[in-house]
């Protein structure tokens, strides 16, 4: 298998009579996927998409979010995943700097990509996929038809990392790449068939996609998406469906662990509760286990290097903050400040070797000299191992804002802020939050009387819900160096 | 006279509730208390007051479920119940009631 459309084919004949995917009250097998995703990929063939084309994907977590990426890589096209609350500013840089020439989406968000698509300079298609599904599910053709050479060294989708500095670079995730992580990832996780995973972290995120809908495909497991996280529905479906792989971000797992139910609900099918993206906060994992007799296990991943790590200790009970050990061929090394490998315990930066890491990034030639280095990817992230090679992520030298796994620059809401006529000095920072991550602070320095909700109504629309500043607050100026730097730690509180 | 008393009982319900709620707002998401201390039953829960985004919005419902023994479901959870922390304990009360003669 040397791509990943060959891979998702050849699992899907192995378990064709298996369940793919149950969706709702709708449940298809992997002979009834195949059957979906050719028609779907004969459809996007007639509307002109080719290899190498570059396909905008912006569903809710969905049986259509299944067949459709995998519609778009069986022709050999670059699936671009966007996040599904962005807003046009926000969608259309990602369509310029991927070249989209087809959106594909849902009937809710069809108006806005629309818009988009109708802005948009270069021409660009739009498919609403929940209304051609009903229109065009007689016509079927062999996928081997449609099936193209492809270079397994060719990216398969794009990517966006908040990275350490600047605008969010792109990340060209090769066929290549993509087989080895889900290999480990399957391995290190023993996923198998008969596995059901819950697909309930957004699979427009590298969480959500990669661990938990392209893995259960790799498994030819079955996969339960959900649009979003309600917890009351969440446990139910774990429980009906005797979920046995649950892979989703921190806060889910907090608020599961506290709330409360009227009956308690049996995860006795669970047997992997991962967490990813963010800091699993141990209070609230004690919690979990209290509530549902497990423990909640931390994996760790960067966009650059795919999963690096996840915690399958024995001794979870003592490991609870620990992000586990490195999945088969992934290396990774704690160096100090002075480029030493450092000391069992010693705090340093995580370096990743990975034959799923990118060499660099396109076009920044300063910034990769700094982060890649002697085979390594240098992730900004801090922390240590101990002496059975547990890695623990303390803290992170990067810039940037973890708002429950999705991360913020904060500075593109400061050069939206700065773009406001009674806003004179703008600085916006992560606070810290009892759920292990952070909420967006804006720190404004006003020209004229301004009110936060005249903050708030300006970015609503322009970016994302959950990159709108959660506080505002105004000051008469900022705290400063001497040398007129600002200081932003002054400002977290 | 009775129905004064019951308005005052019922008053003084609503401010007990609030006080329970800011005493959740301390301990579960862990808001500063001098925040919590100077904001009143008007106070916006979201953005300027006390600052929640929806996490912590749903954090708090779970608190106030404990807290409170009451079920919310889901779909009553709108930008209008989160406004201040009256209108949230406004919501308490009556569920609290609903679900007592329930």
């Amino acid at each position: 298998m040397k791509t990943i459309p060959e891979m998702f084919h050849t699992i899907a004949m192995r378990n064709a009579t298996r369940t793919a995917v149950v969706d709702g009250g709708i449940a298809v097998s992997y002979a009834e996927l195949e059957g979906m995703v050719s028609a779907l990929a004969a459809q996007l063939y007639d509307m002109g998409v080719r290899l190498g084309d570059r396909v905008g994907l912006m569903l809710r977590n969905s049986l259509d979010f299944v067949v459709s990426y995998r519609a778009i890589a069986a022709l050999g096209a670059i699936v671009v995943p966007l996040n599904e609350h962005y807003q046009q500013t926000e969608l259309l840089y990602f369509l310029n700097a991927c070249g989209v020439s087809l959106m594909m989406t849902s009937k809710e968000f069809a108006p806005l990509c629309q818009q988009v698509v109708s802005s948009h300079q270069a021409p660009c298609k739009l498919l609403v996929v929940d209304d051609h599904r009903r229109k065009s599910s007689a016509r079927l053709e062999s996928p081997e038809d449609l099936l193209c050479e492809i270079d397994p060294d060719t990216p398969l989708m794009y990517q966006f990392s908040s990275g350490s500095t600047g605008t969010p670079k792109k990340i060209a995730r090769t066929h290549r790449n993509l087989l080895f992580e889900l290999d480990s990832l399957v391995q290190a996780l023993d996923a198998k068939n008969t596995d059901r995973f819950l697909g309930v972290a957004p699979f427009s995120h590298v969480n959500g996609l990669v661990r938990s809908m392209m893995a259960s495909q790799r498994a030819g497991a079955t996969l339960y998406p959900v649009p979003r996280f309600e917890r009351r529905a969440v446990a139910e479906l774990i429980e009906k469906n005797r979920i046995t792989v649950f892979i989703a971000v921190p806060f889910m797992f907090s608020i599961l662990g506290q709330a409360r139910f009227r009956r308690q609900p049996d995860f006795s099918s669970l047997r992997l509760a991962i967490s990813s993206s963010a800091p699993m906060p141990k209070k609230h994992n004690q919690q979990f286990y209290k509530q549902f007799g497990m423990y909640v296990r931390q994996l760790y991943g960067s966009t650059e290097t795919g999963t690096i790590s996840v915690n399958l200790s024995e001794d979870i009970e003592n490991s609870l903050d620990s992000v586990g050990t490195p999945i088969q061929g992934v290396e990774v090394e704690v160096f100090s400040d002075d480029g030493h490998v450092t000391e069992v315990e010693e705090m340093g930066e995580f370096a990743v070797r990975s034959p799923t890491a990118i060499k660099g990034y396109k076009g920044l030639d300063e910034l990769n000299k700094e982060v890649f280095r002697n085979g390594y990817f240098f992730t900004g992230d801090l922390g240590r191992k101990d002496q059975n090679g547990l890695l623990y992520l303390v803290g992170r030298k990067k810039f940037f804002i973890n708002k429950a796994g999705f991360k913020i620059d904060p500075r593109e809401i400061e050069d939206l802020l700065e773009g406001h006529p009674k806003v004179d000095e703008v600085v916006v920072v992560g606070v810290p939050r009892a759920y292990g991550d952070e909420k967006v602070k804006a720190v404004i320095v006003a020209n004229t009387p301004c009110t936060e909700q005249e903050i708030v109504d300006y970015c609503r629309g322009k970016i994302a819900d959950f990159k709108i500043p959660s506080v505002v607050e105004f000051r008469d100026s900022l705290p400063k160096s001497p040398t007129g730097k600002i200081r932003r730690g002054m400002l977290t509180e | 006279m009775s129905r004064d008393r019951a308005h005052m009982q019922a008053n003084w319900q609503v401010e007990d509730i609030e006080e329970r709620i800011k005493r959740i707002l301390i301990s579960r998401l862990e808001i500063q208390p001098s925040t919590v201390a100077e904001s009143d039953s008007h106070t916006p829960l979201f953005g300027r007051g006390l600052g929640l985004d929806s996490v912590e919005a749903l954090a708090l419902v779970v608190g106030i479920e404990e807290e409170f023994d009451i079920e919310i479901p889901d779909e009553d959870l709108t930008v209008g119940l989160f406004q201040s922390i009256a209108s949230l304990a406004e919501y308490v009360s009556q569920r609290v009631s609903s679900q007592t003669k329930g």
